[in-house]
């Protein structure tokens, strides 16, 4: 068994239907389990110098149970392969007896899915390197971006997770994925005459090592370097104030994030996460214009080709529900949100597979896949073309840090990175520039959206939601697209 | 292999007698946390489901880790398998991850003993056990049973945490199993009209026992908000004095002071304090920050206190192994001193301030997770203002803020941020408070502007936290200037 050697512990599925016919034996009405068991392994890097070599490897097993009309979870870790099946059982008693304790409150209900039961292998054509050129990688990359002038700090680290997740219910599902992740981040700090500014670049793929070669990371880690030394050296403070504003697929990545798709979590909009990440001001307004007629955004988690690699594509969720497509604004009309099987059950609409937990010792909870804008079919396909008839504007990059109000309503989005707009040309750099608007006449003054060929979906590694606080991988981006708000310049 | 202390003897004793190791540390930590969940949902128009206890959870973790010292590399390995030859294989590949790296010219030693005496702070045996289940459930029946209009709603949870941590190290620092535990309940009473959130109100109430835990006290705290219809929908753009809640500074100082006042985050650019780049006598240049420099007006003490007998940030000793103790980072608005874990202290050839804690993705202190700075519980000296006396000395336009919300930089390093009105807010207007409605507009700010402009302290203290936060705030009312509201909807 791999758990000997400290690494990934091969589980008896036998164990698990098993452990579902005692949680219905002592009484839960529904019950699953999930199992997850990983090994890891990565390098960081400072300046040229490996500063850490870390590697990891655990089991933990998370049990939920509907009993008396409530829920109870319990999750624990694995100590050793010979513990897992009373580290199973105890879960199992302990999230049947905490859904009793609560029995007086009103019966949770689930809509039905079709349970199914599968190992599906993970896909990936090249195997990870290994650790010492893992160590020589981000040695290497620091080294080079750090020699940059002004550059005073220079970070990047890379890893691998390989995870296999096990999810099995009382309904009958058993449902086994192994998945194998790739990833890492670069970080340049540069600073001048007392001024500093820094620029992060996350990366990373469900897949292999493929991946990393194909993004390129060493001229990546040089980009990073640049925009870092440029925003320190000859970036200005933009003027505040009501513009055109383009927005390029890596600033809309966060913008979908923030403004679609958590408004579209249906915990969010029934009100549940209303103490914590809040709510959703859309919430009665389905089948109404919440935006302009070029506007249309989804989740879609289907492994299609444009899906290949990113975080927000999978097979099926922590609650065995297959992955899909909803559509929560289509051509400016509110349509669909993200149900789990409670809310789906509440609201007499259909679970959409968007139930995750960062891992199985935490309770799954709604969460977007890859949720992002859709290109306009006939949009323009350059970024020349979506600005020719923009007079003065400010053109956004790289998206770096969100603050929105706890209904999506006002919010803000600053980006490391963005260019003044003069005369339908890009002109001077600027520095610590946000987006400052209301969601629904923001994407009501959406007049231009780009065409495929300006579309993009990127990797977000740190979306948190969720009591105890979840950090969940993801992914968002949309096309070039070309709106009004205030541009704020801040210090 | 279930007894912390036995885990560690191995990990040590097994990485000594590998050749060539010169320091070792082996940490062991387990968690518990049990929660109960309180919601109220609104499906579909009209209809309402609760204030119910959504879920009761029990998530238990435990972790070890094995950190090997070779010729100034670090080599680490952590696991949550625990047996003998699961961790002979931590060691094996900690040993295995030193000899594949280079040695760090910046790693000087792994924490040495610091002569202080730990101060005594006994956990709850009932969260340790991790039965504190049936009462959070009573805890919540009885918070939810205060909700007395259809039109009011209750959220958020109540949750016990222990972090047990056993610890060593070749230098002589141990510890031989310590234990913090602590309670916390959160909740939010919302006034609803149709479609819309008309009013909103927090609480907080938190401890390390769980005798001293009263959800009600949260739930009321939410309510004197929550319950308010407020006159305006909005505040008019524009500069304003600041009264902030204690809800409202804990979330400011989170977001924009504790992570400032770090050591890690200055060496890496992270930090607005005003620094030089400055050589070090090892010849590295790094960023040193002003020392005895003015950062904020003579009102405003800040004081790290990990030693309080009743507070849920209190830890008896760091991730690191080190005591813990009360510490003054800014006294009569002067920067005295900055958060430290032992390898960024020896960087700067500083006392290290036992600030290192091991916090990450779940409840906890977690081995997988390298010491990072984090405050305990930052408190900030009271003033001698009653709340009604800091309304009178406020000159001009003036907003009283109980709570705000994703209080964040505009930019990393630097002091600008944005924030929301989470909670039911007030105008002041010739001395009358009129409440304003939540999420009414967006603030922008600086926090230097803000602690440069604060004017009066108020002298009552209030406990409070801020979402998965693992640190308190003891901090009072704060009358301060520098906010601004912003109205996006001037596009219109």
């Amino acid at each position: 068994m791999a758990g000997k050697e400290g690494g990934k512990l091969d589980i008896e599925t036998s164990l698990l239907t098993r452990a579902m016919e005692l949680a219905q034996e002592l009484g839960a009405k529904y019950s699953d389990v999930r199992v997850e068991t990983y090994v890891s392994e990565g390098a960081m890097a400072e300046n040229g110098v490996c500063k850490s070599v870390a590697k990891g490897a655990g089991t933990s097993v998370g049990v939920r149970a509907l009993a008396g009309g409530s829920w109870g979870f319990a999750s624990m870790d694995v100590p050793d392969e010979h513990g897992f099946k009373g580290v199973l059982d105890d879960c199992i008693a302990r999230a049947v007896r905490h859904a009793k304790a609560q029995s007086k409150f009103p019966e949770v209900k689930l809509a039905k899915v079709k349970p199914v039961r599968k190992h599906l292998k993970a896909e990936f054509e090249k195997v990870p390197i290994d650790l010492d050129a893992k160590v020589r990688f981000v040695q290497d990359i620091t080294k080079a971006t750090k020699s940059m002038e002004t550059i005073v700090m220079s970070l990047s680290e890379v890893y691998h997770v390989e995870t296999t997740k096990h999810f099995c219910s009382t309904e009958g599902a058993l449902i086994t994925q192994d998945i194998l992740r790739v990833g890492g981040d670069i970080l340049c700090n540069a600073h001048q005459s007392g001024q500093s500014q820094t620029y992060y670049k996350p990366y990373g793929a469900i897949g292999g090592w493929e991946f990393i070669e194909k993004f390129d990371i060493e001229s990546m880690a040089l980009r990073v370097a640049n925009m870092s030394r440029r925003l320190v050296t000859e970036a200005k403070v933009p003027k505040s104030g009501l513009t055109t504003v383009v927005t390029k697929p890596n600033f809309n990545m966060l913008k979908v994030h923030e403004i679609v798709g958590h408004p579209a979590e249906a915990d969010r909009v029934l009100g549940g996460e209303s103490a914590w990440a809040g709510r959703a001001w859309w919430r009665e307004l389905r089948g109404k214009r919440v935006a302009s007629e070029h506007v249309t955004a989804v989740s879609d988690a289907r492994p299609m080709e444009c899906h290949k690699g990113f975080y927000g594509t999978f097979a099926y969720d922590d609650e065995g529900v297959p992955a899909q497509r909803v559509v929560h604004i289509q051509n400016g009309i509110l349509k669909d949100f993200l149900h789990s099987r409670q809310t789906a059950a509440l609201s007499g609409a259909r679970p959409s597979g968007a139930m995750r937990a960062t891992h199985a010792g935490l309770v799954p909870i709604i969460r977007m896949t890859n949720t992002y804008f859709e290109a306009d079919k006939h949009g323009p396909n350059t970024l020349e073309e979506c600005i020719e008839d923009v007079k003065e504007g400010v053109l956004f990059g790289h998206q770096s840090i969100p603050s929105i109000d706890s209904r999506r309503f006002r919010f803000q989005i600053s980006a490391y990175e963005a260019w003044e707009i003069k005369n339908g040309e890009v002109g001077d750099l600027l520095k610590n520039t946000a987006l400052m608007g209301t969601t629904p006449e923001y994407l009501k003054s959406i007049r231009t959206v780009g065409g495929p060929k300006t579309w993009e979906l990127f990797q977000i590694p740190n979306c948190g939601k969720g009591d105890p606080m979840q950090i969940m991988k993801l992914s968002n981006g949309g096309p070039i697209m070309v709106g009004k708000a205030c541009v704020q310049g801040g210090a | 292999m279930e007894q912390l202390p036995e885990v560690v003897e191995t990990l040590l004793s097994l990485a000594k007698r590998e050749r060539g190791v010169d320091q070792v540390e082996a940490y062991v930590s387990r968690n518990t946390m049990t929660s109960a969940r309180v919601e109220t949902l609104r499906p579909t128009k009209g209809t309402k489901v609760g204030p119910f206890g959504q879920q009761l959870m029990t998530l238990q973790n435990w972790e070890a880790s094995v950190k090997v010292v070779i010729n100034k590399a670090v080599g680490v390995f952590s696991t949550n398998y625990m047996t003998k030859a699961a961790l002979q294989r931590a060691v094996d590949m900690a040993v295995r991850n030193a000899r594949a790296m280079a040695p760090d010219p910046d790693f000087v030693s792994l924490a040495k003993p610091s002569g202080k005496t730990p101060t005594s702070l006994p956990p709850d045996q009932h969260i340790l056990k991790g039965d504190a289940g049936p009462t959070l459930v009573d805890q919540v029946e009885a918070a939810t049973a205060l909700i007395d209009e259809k039109d009011l709603d209750l959220a958020g949870s109540v949750m016990t945490v222990a972090a047990e941590v056993c610890m060593a190290n070749t230098n002589g620092v141990s510890i031989d199993g310590t234990a913090d535990t602590f309670t916390v309940a959160a909740l939010t009473a919302e006034r609803i009209d149709g479609p819309n959130v008309i009013s909103s109100g927090v609480g907080w109430s938190s401890s390390r026992k769980i005798k001293d835990l009263d959800a009600c006290i949260a739930a009321k705290d939410a309510l004197e908000w929550g319950r308010l219809k407020p006159e305006l929908k909005t505040a008019p753009p524009g500069d304003y004095n600041v009264i902030l809640g204690p809800y409202a500074v804990a979330d400011l100082f989170d977001n924009m002071l504790s992570p400032a006042l770090s050591l890690d985050r200055i060496y890496y650019g992270w930090s607005w304090l005003p620094s030089d780049m400055t050589a070090l006598p090892s010849g590295k240049k790094v960023r040193m920050p002003k020392f005895g420099g003015k950062i904020a007006t003579e009102a405003v003490t800040i004081t790290d206190d990990p030693t309080m007998k009743t507070a849920m940030g209190s830890r008896t000793y760091d991730d690191e192994g080190l005591p813990t103790y009360r510490k003054t980072l800014i006294e009569n608005g002067e920067l005295k001193q900055v958060l430290s874990s032992s390898y960024y202290a020896n960087l700067y050839s500083k006392e290290p301030t036992a600030s290192g804690f091991r916090y990450g993705l779940r409840p906890g202190r977690l081995a997988s997770c390298e010491p990072s700075s984090y405050p305990t519980n930052l408190c900030m000296k009271p003033g001698d203002r009653s709340y009604e006396e800091l309304i009178e000395e406020s000159k001009g336009p003036t907003l009283v803020i109980p709570r705000t919300w994703y209080t964040y930089p505009t930019r990393y390093g630097g002091t600008g941020f944005s924030s929301s009105n989470r909670s039911t807010c007030f105008l002041i207007e010739k001395g009358k408070s009129i409440p304003v409605a939540p999420n009414a507009f967006k603030i922008s700010g600086d926090v230097s502007k803000f602690l440069n402009g604060v004017q009066a302290v108020g002298k009552d203290i209030k406990v409070a936290t801020t979402w998965a936060a693992a640190s308190a705030f003891m901090v009072p009312y704060v009358l301060s200037s520098g906010y601004r509201v912003e109205e996006p909807q001037e596009q219109k």
